[in-house]
């Protein structure tokens, strides 16, 4: 089977000039990604998630051959990124929140046209590609709108639709939905879930909104200090790394704690213990035996599970990886008067 | 004098306010430390070239309008530092503040605004004094005849001459910026006077090698008051008495101006939301 | 191939298109760009109201030196002006932008920012180049008109190498900017007069950096039918687009270069 992105052993490194003296300066190698290898597969949704600085818009650049790597292999569309620049444009879409690709004095449409023109794309081709933009992406309304006075939601609809044009095989988004409000989130998200799922487009997503992630992407790579922390489909790392489950009960009468036992603890309680939490772990006490033990000790009016949020696997896979050095000192320092930091 | 006032503190508290905005403008000038040697290597580039046009046309003739070879060789070097001094056409921040409506946070302030932008932009000459005149100073004076002023007094004048020159073309620069409050688009003026400003100024050439009727027109603007009469006081040609008292007169009619023109944006402002 | 020409038309249109909204601005910056090319004009008119001649040579030669290098330099703006907003792209990123799309980079950066206004300097050229032809009386003969039209396009040439190197220091510098200006706008005040006004120092060390005397002083000599007081070959007036060959070459090596090191290829 041949991978839409393979990378194996991938690494960047970048020196820093930092000051270290009065007139010191030594030049400090920091590994913006280090020795990360993962696969994904044509049709895959994958997420890729890390703080600020985690090394994900490295990856993204190496991906896309903006950056060349310092050491490893990279494959992307079958390409190697940085030599085949123009090939793997025409494979792949790009979406960055932070960033334009359209031309902000030009209309919405003529932007779209001038990629068309850029991309090549056959006017059939281009005309169905941007009438099912328009319908799902209600671009109707601000087609005709010169870029700069759009909305931050309709721009990034607009951008969405960009990257879409040429059809591409890999669709790679960073941070796609920063910045905007529920409403263009929901449509954004329910836009993508479709594009996956109709048309198997493969789709590679940086975000610092888990829920993106959640209502997306199966599959979670969590990236920090440039090394990948996990990889795998986000039940999975659920039940690795917090696999406690809440059952939430609410009592028809107040009154005793709950009488915990295999491992379930009380959470939390109200004051006249009619709303309790248990946590429990599913491996060692299934949801329907604790509610079956709990109803012959008191009448239960209702009962919830419920699974721990990913904000709160992700907080734990960071803990359970605990410090990785991001930065080595490599003592190669020199006495120059000059001094900024770069 | 009245752009001093802050309502409600005492006059102690105000001039110590202003005081560390002018701090403030040196130290953000001084943050930009990388801009200012890349600066210096224009200016010394250009100031280098034009020494030496000038030089040859003045050598031969012995001298033109009172410009000898020293004088003219101080001229070249003295008018391209001084230009990133006095600043003649700035980057525009008040003008994109007033397109985004950001303004209004700094019109709100308990302060007057444009004594408050005078006083960073007299911190940022200040850095710009180090770095960017007096270096093609030394450079010129090095590799050149550079005639440096005899009298010793020649040097207070010229600082006093040089701070008029910064109050001027910063309040040039301000109601130019202001206009934005009535024109939709200000790039093209803006464009337009940052392109005619430094002629007209004198730093292309001396004012004094222009034709009499253009030198008539150009005294009755305030361009020579911002980087030629500043010169003329370091190579101690014309009466400095005189050229100070001009340039106290275009920089009080200039901040009154300003200020009244400021009153009517302000009330613009608070009366159209901007 | 065909294809490709229709893509940059395409954008080369969309930019034009898009300055038309902005009529006003549009003659005020024409008016600015002129003006900006005439500053020197003014410089050379006043200075010859004082003297007779300028490093040897008189009023009319000196302005068919000015008028020669205003064209090419106006050409060369005109053309390659938005490469001064490579440091902004790559400040904002959006370099990376242009770097994703399946066309040249260099070519997507000269057309990012085409506009029409920069054409004033050219005209002052022209305009100049025109009223120095009349007025001094060269003989249009073939091979002067030849050196006319030559001259200004490989003029134009080697500004234009000129400047990708300097605005090509913007991948390793992060305050470029100025460094670049007093380059470019160095060169078009340095090519406006004859060599014979500078001092040997200025002229070893700017000639080594910019082929400058090409530009437009050699050729101006021929027009005028003088030799060359400093002793240059006669052929150095028809070398124009020799040099301008040489110097692009030389431009996009560097600029090859400077996109290697952005991409951090080998580093």
């Amino acid at each position: 089977m041949t991978y839409m992105v393979d990378v194996e052993g991938l690494s960047r490194e970048f020196s820093v000039w930092a000051r270290t003296g009065r007139f010191r300066r030594s030049a400090k190698v920091v590994e913006a990604v280090a020795d990360v290898s993962f696969t994904v597969a044509r049709g895959e949704a994958v997420g890729y998630v890390g703080p600020n600085g985690s090394g994900k818009s490295t990856t993204i650049k190496m991906l896309t051959g903006i950056l060349a790597p310092s050491s490893g292999r990279v494959s992307v569309c079958g390409l190697e990124p940085s030599q085949h620049r123009k090939q793997l444009a025409r494979r792949i879409g790009i979406v960055f929140g932070q960033r334009s690709q359209l031309w902000w004095d030009l209309p919405l449409r003529e932007s779209l046209e001038i990629l068309r023109a850029i991309y090549r794309i056959p006017q059939a081709r281009f005309r169905a590609r941007l009438d099912e933009c328009v319908e799902l992406l209600d671009l109707d309304s601000f087609l005709e709108r010169p870029v700069r006075q759009l909305s931050l939601g309709q721009r990034m609809r607009g951008e969405v639709t960009a990257a879409l044009l040429h059809d591409p095989d890999l669709l790679v988004l960073d941070e796609p939905t920063i910045g905007l409000d529920l409403e263009s989130k929901a449509k954004l998200r329910g836009f993508l879930a479709e594009l996956v799922a109709r048309r198997a487009t493969t789709l590679l997503l940086t975000t610092h909104d888990l829920q993106d992630i959640e209502l997306l992407c199966p599959r979670l790579i969590v990236i920090d200090h440039g090394r990948i922390l996990a990889d795998g489909a986000l039940d999975t790392l659920r039940d690795e790394v917090s696999p406690e489950r809440i059952l939430r009960v609410d009592l028809k009468q107040p009154g005793a704690l709950l009488p915990t036992f295999h491992g379930v603890t009380t959470v939390q309680a109200d004051e006249h213990r009619t709303r309790q939490r248990l946590s429990f772990d599913p491996r060692r006490t299934t949801a329907a035996e604790l509610i079956a033990q709990v109803a012959q000790v008191a009448p239960v009016i209702d009962v919830s599970v419920t699974e721990p949020a990913i904000e709160d696997v992700i907080r734990g896979l960071y803990a359970r990886s605990g410090a990785v050095p991001a930065a080595r000192h490599i003592s190669r320092s020199s006495e120059t008067t000059a001094g900024e930091e770069e | 004098m009245s752009m001093l006032s802050v309502n409600g503190p005492s006059a102690s508290a105000s001039v110590r306010c202003y005081a560390r905005l002018a701090l403030a403008g040196f130290h953000r000038a001084a943050a930009y430390w990388k801009a200012s040697v890349a600066g210096l290597i224009s200016n010394t580039t250009f100031a280098l070239i034009r020494a030496e046009i000038l030089l040859v046309a003045v050598a031969p003739s012995g001298g033109i309008a009172g410009y000898d070879e020293g004088r003219i060789v101080a001229y070249a070097w003295v008018s391209q530092g001084l230009y990133s001094v006095v600043l003649l056409w700035g980057d525009g921040e008040l003008s994109k503040k007033v397109r985004t409506g950001d303004v209004a946070i700094d019109v709100s302030r308990p302060w007057n605004l444009q004594g408050a932008l005078l006083a960073i932009d007299l911190g940022r000459a200040a850095f710009a004094v180090i770095t960017r005149l007096a270096p093609p100073i030394a450079i010129g004076a090095l590799f050149f005849s550079f005639r440096f002023p005899e009298r010793t007094a020649a040097w207070p004048l010229f600082a006093v001459s040089a701070v008029l020159a910064v109050v001027i073309s910063f309040t040039l620069r301000f109601i130019l910026e202001l206009t934005t409050f009535w024109l939709m688009d200000v790039k093209g003026v803006t464009q337009l006077y940052s392109v005619v400003a430094g002629t007209l100024s004198g730093l292309t050439i001396p004012l004094a090698f222009f034709p009499h009727w253009a030198q008539e027109i150009l005294w009755l603007t305030p361009f020579p008051a911002v980087l030629q009469f500043p010169v003329d006081i370091f190579i101690e040609r014309g009466e400095a008495g005189e050229i100070l008292l001009q340039q106290a007169i275009w920089a009080a009619g200039l901040t009154l101006f300003a200020q009244f023109l400021y009153g009517r944006a302000q009330r613009k402002l608070v009366i159209q939301g901007g | 191939m065909a294809e490709r020409i229709a893509v940059w038309l395409v954008i080369l249109r969309s930019r034009i298109r898009s300055q038309t909204q902005y009529r006003t601005s549009f003659s005020l910056n024409l008016l600015s760009a002129g003006l900006s090319q005439g500053t020197e004009l003014v410089a050379i008119v006043c200075l010859f109201a004082q003297v007779d001649a300028l490093g040897g040579f008189d009023r009319s030669e000196v302005l068919t030196i000015y008028a020669l290098s205003s064209t090419a330099f106006g050409i060369c703006e005109f053309f390659g002006g938005s490469l001064n907003m490579l440091p902004t792209y790559i400040r904002t990123g959006t370099f990376d932008i242009l770097m994703m799309r399946p066309l040249s980079v260099l070519g997507q950066l000269l057309t990012s920012e085409v506009q029409l206004h920069r054409a004033g300097r050219a005209v002052v050229g022209v305009l100049m180049l025109g009223y120095v032809v009349g007025a001094t009386g060269v003989p249009m003969t073939g091979q002067n008109i030849l050196l006319l039209l030559i001259t200004p396009l490989a003029g134009a040439l080697v500004i234009g190498a000129v400047w990708l190197v300097s605005s090509s220091m913007s991948f390793w510098l992060i305050k470029g900017e100025e460094v670049t200006v007093s380059v470019t706008y160095g060169t078009n005040l340095l090519t406006s007069y004859p060599m014979t006004v500078f001092s040997a120092p200025v002229r070893v060390v700017f000639s080594c950096i910019v082929p400058a005397a090409f530009v437009a002083y050699y050729p101006a000599l021929a027009l005028v039918d003088r030799p060359d007081p400093l002793g240059a070959p006669e052929y150095f007036a028809w070398s124009g687009p020799v040099v301008a060959g040489v110097s692009l070459a030389v431009a996009a090596g560097v600029w090859r270069w400077g996109i290697h090191q952005y991409k951090g290829v080998g580093s």
